[in-house]
């Protein structure tokens, strides 16, 4: 069975740009536009990965992190954000992130990186 | 008397003692015998006279000068020693004594008359040194220059009884009355013409009181002073400052008045004194001066400056620090600092009494610095920045701390602001960017090809994607530009009812979740930037969208009064908080309290909009509660617009 990545991004062009790539990755994507929709979309169907914006209307990325690692804390979670600040990578480690990529990504590096970690 | 009555009693006692037995024994012997007896009594007879007599000749005489000696020993100097006129020792004596008594009598008148003269001279000098002392009481004890000339002016005039007095001042080369004590309009012209005559000036000048003793014995002064005039003597002092003519002091005598050299001494004293008061009252009023022109400079500085003594109590507080911290002056004065400033994390160790201590303890050329959080009286906080310079006193040691602070509360959410900008810049860029390459990548995939179909679909977002980018960099030049005063509007004839209807209409089909509701007369036209005012009325349309999520009502008006145009655009969304409603207009600021994130933005729009409305002459605001939508109008003045913004 296909493992399954929850995308939790805002920005609808980015959001079906994973998509389309997870899909052709063989991945099951499922996707959320706000904080609190990926937290109940995770909690409903817990996803093998996490794609995870840090922008988010609602509850951010780091509040969605957060929930997720109470929830299962071995999952992996790939931050993607516009955000470049040291601060920022340093508090995505911090909160136990697994990546921290940097928009504008490769999505097929994504992909691969995916990969890496959960095969 | 006693001696006298001493030698008769012995007579007496001899006759009454001896003349019976004498007698007996007269009677008793022979004849030859009495003979002898007749002879020996008669020489004792004799010898007994002879004795009274000589008694009466020179006892009683040298017993009567003894008297006379005694009673001038015993200080009577005033009876004569006479009487003696013996012609024997007795009365040369008596003439030696008398001698002795006149001599004695006028040692004594003299010693009397010199001792009158030490006495009233003593008394003229004691007088001399009371108004002396008078005169420096009075010149050390005040400052200000008319009551050290009014009291000097009349300690003189008393001193010397005078009549009348005057004070002079010289200004521009020319005496100014400055105090006049009775002298009438014709004396006061006679009194300037005789100070200006070159007698009196030239004495004056060199420092010479001038002393008249009597006018109408000095032809020169008597030609000044006017008959009717009851002057008969003047002195006039000169008051010299280093040694040059400031002034004079003048007294008028009714009376001829011959000036005693403790006079002439006193005046040239006081004259002196007053030279020296003169001299510091000058002084003084110009260090008053300045120090009114440096208050009046703290007091209008619009930073607040507040000065500390050495044990780093408040001193002064001027009207910017009072206004700045809530404190008046009298309230915070002896206070420590941390009465005052309240302060809270980095760098309140600066309000520290030993922080200051130590850090101006060896070092008396620093200054410590710092901003910092600092609650006003009123608990408002606000970010000073503030800087402590010690001053010094003549021996290099800590005198006190003068500190200058400012409210740097502005600067400081600028900057934030400016760094939210930035953040928000960056973020904005990188998120088309993103898909625009992401997107690219996908397409270029070397095992994957897609339908032409889904390539269009790619396209178009790429296309969308790329608008957006070009929008913010669109803003982000308009604002480097506003910034760099090169923003021009180049108005035009416009049909502003067209444009408005033209803009509901496209964004009518692009937006199906909203209903657009357009009150605008057919047509309406202005003087304006066509493409500036199309960028106001579509950022205004779109924010009606973006932040109505739910969809709703966006009405749109279009109203015409006698001056104005005033265009509105109201939607029932999310709203803004009333307190950063008239922050929306500032340049980066981003309403950062909404409820949700969705909408992407840079905090530039409104302030281009507000800078492009002004500078066509008009005013941009808002209605809006939290939740229940906003409402925002802008004015546009219907007369010609020439004018661009430079």
């Amino acid at each position: 069975m296909a493992k399954t990545v929850l995308v939790v991004e805002d920005d609808p062009s980015i959001s079906n740009l994973l998509k389309i790539n997870l899909s052709l990755a063989g991945y099951t994507p499922m996707t959320a536009d706000e904080g609190e929709k990926g937290i109940q979309l995770f909690s409903d169907h817990p996803a093998d990965l996490v794609l995870l914006d840090l922008m988010l209307p609602g509850k951010d990325g780091w509040e969605v992190l957060e929930a997720i690692r109470k929830m299962k804390r071995k999952v992996p979670v790939i931050i993607l954000s516009a955000r470049t600040q040291k601060t920022d990578l340093a508090k995505g480690a911090e909160m136990g992130a697994t990546e921290y990529v940097t928009k504008p990504f490769d999505p097929i590096g994504l992909m691969e990186k995916i990969k890496k970690i959960i095969g | 008397m006693r001696q006298s009555l001493r030698t008769k009693l012995l007579v007496a006692f001899f006759l009454v003692a001896f003349l019976p037995l004498v007698i007996n024994d007269y009677l008793l012997l022979e004849n030859g015998k009495k003979k002898y007896l007749v002879w020996f009594s008669l020489s004792a007879l004799v010898g007994i006279s002879a004795s009274l007599l000589l008694s009466n000749r020179i006892s009683k005489p040298l017993l009567r000068l003894k008297e006379k000696v005694d009673d001038f020993r015993s200080g009577n100097l005033k009876d004569a020693i006479d009487d003696f006129d013996t012609g024997d020792e007795i009365g040369n004596l008596a003439k030696s004594f008398e001698l002795t008594r006149l001599h004695l009598a006028q040692m004594v008148e003299d010693n009397a008359k010199l001792y009158r003269g030490i006495r009233e001279s003593l008394e003229q000098r004691m007088i001399e040194l009371f108004t002396l002392y008078d005169v420096s009481q009075v010149v050390s004890s005040s400052l200000d220059l008319a009551t050290i000339l009014n009291r000097v002016v009349d300690l003189a005039a008393s001193t010397l009884r005078a009549d009348k007095a005057y004070v002079t001042l010289v200004e521009s080369g020319k005496h100014r009355m400055y105090l006049n004590r009775g002298l009438e309009t014709d004396l006061e012209i006679s009194c300037t013409a005789i100070l200006h005559s070159i007698r009196s000036a030239s004495l004056l000048s060199g420092g010479v009181p001038l002393l008249v003793k009597d006018v109408t014995e000095d032809m020169e002064f008597s030609r000044f002073l006017r008959l009717e005039n009851p002057v008969r003597a003047l002195a006039i002092i000169p008051i010299l400052i280093d040694n040059k003519l400031a002034g004079s002091i003048g007294l008028f005598f009714h009376e001829a008045h011959a000036f005693t050299d403790e006079e002439s001494r006193l005046l040239f004293y006081m004259a002196s004194q007053v030279g020296i008061a003169l001299k510091n009252a000058r002084l003084y009023e110009k260090v008053v001066e300045e120090k009114k022109k440096l208050d009046s400079i703290v007091a209008s500085m619009s930073d607040g400056v507040i000065t500390l003594d050495k044990e780093l109590r408040i001193l002064s507080f001027n009207p910017a620090a009072e206004n700045l911290m809530g404190w008046k002056e009298p309230e915070v004065y002896n206070k420590p600092l941390s009465v005052v400033f309240r302060a809270e994390g980095d760098g309140r160790e600066l309000f520290s009494e030993a922080f200051l201590m130590k850090a101006f303890k060896n070092d008396l050329k620093g200054y410590a610095y710092n901003e910092c959080t600092v609650a006003g009286r009123d608990g408002s906080e606000k970010v000073l920045s503030i800087a402590f310079s010690p001053l010094q006193d003549e021996a290099g040691d800590l005198a006190g701390v003068v500190g200058v602070f400012r409210d740097i509360s502005k600067v400081k959410e600028m900057d934030q602001l400016k760094s939210n900008f930035i953040s928000t810049v960056s973020h904005e860029l990188r998120t088309p960017l993103t898909s625009i390459k992401g997107y690219i990548a996908t397409l270029l995939h070397p095992s994957t090809k897609f339908d032409i179909s889904t390539q269009k679909d790619f396209l178009q977002i790429m296309n969308r994607e790329a608008d957006r980018l070009s929008s913010l960099i669109t803003d982000l030049l308009a604002v480097s530009r506003i910034e760099n005063e090169r923003f021009r509007m180049h108005p035009r004839h416009l049909n502003l009812a067209h444009l408005v209807r033209e803009l509901v209409d496209k964004i009518r089909q692009a937006e199906t979740k909203h209903t657009f509701l357009l009150e605008a007369p057919e047509s309406l036209e202005i003087n304006a930037d066509r493409s500036q005012v199309e960028y106001v009325l579509q950022h205004l349309l779109g924010n009606a969208v973006k932040y109505s999520p739910k969809g709703g009502m966006v009405s749109v008006a279009l109203r015409e009064s006698d001056d104005k145009i005033e265009i509105s655009v109201k939607d029932e969304g999310v709203g803004i908080p009333f307190d950063q409603q008239d922050k929306i207009f500032d340049r980066f600021y981003r309403v950062d309290n909404r409820p949700t994130r969705w909408a992407y933005g840079w905090g530039l729009g409104l302030f281009i909009a507000r800078k492009v409305v002004e500078a066509h002459g008009g005013k941009i605001w808002v209605e809006s509660a939290l939740g229940g939508g906003s409402k925002f109008t802008f004015t546009l003045p219907k007369m010609k617009v020439t004018a661009g913004m430079e």
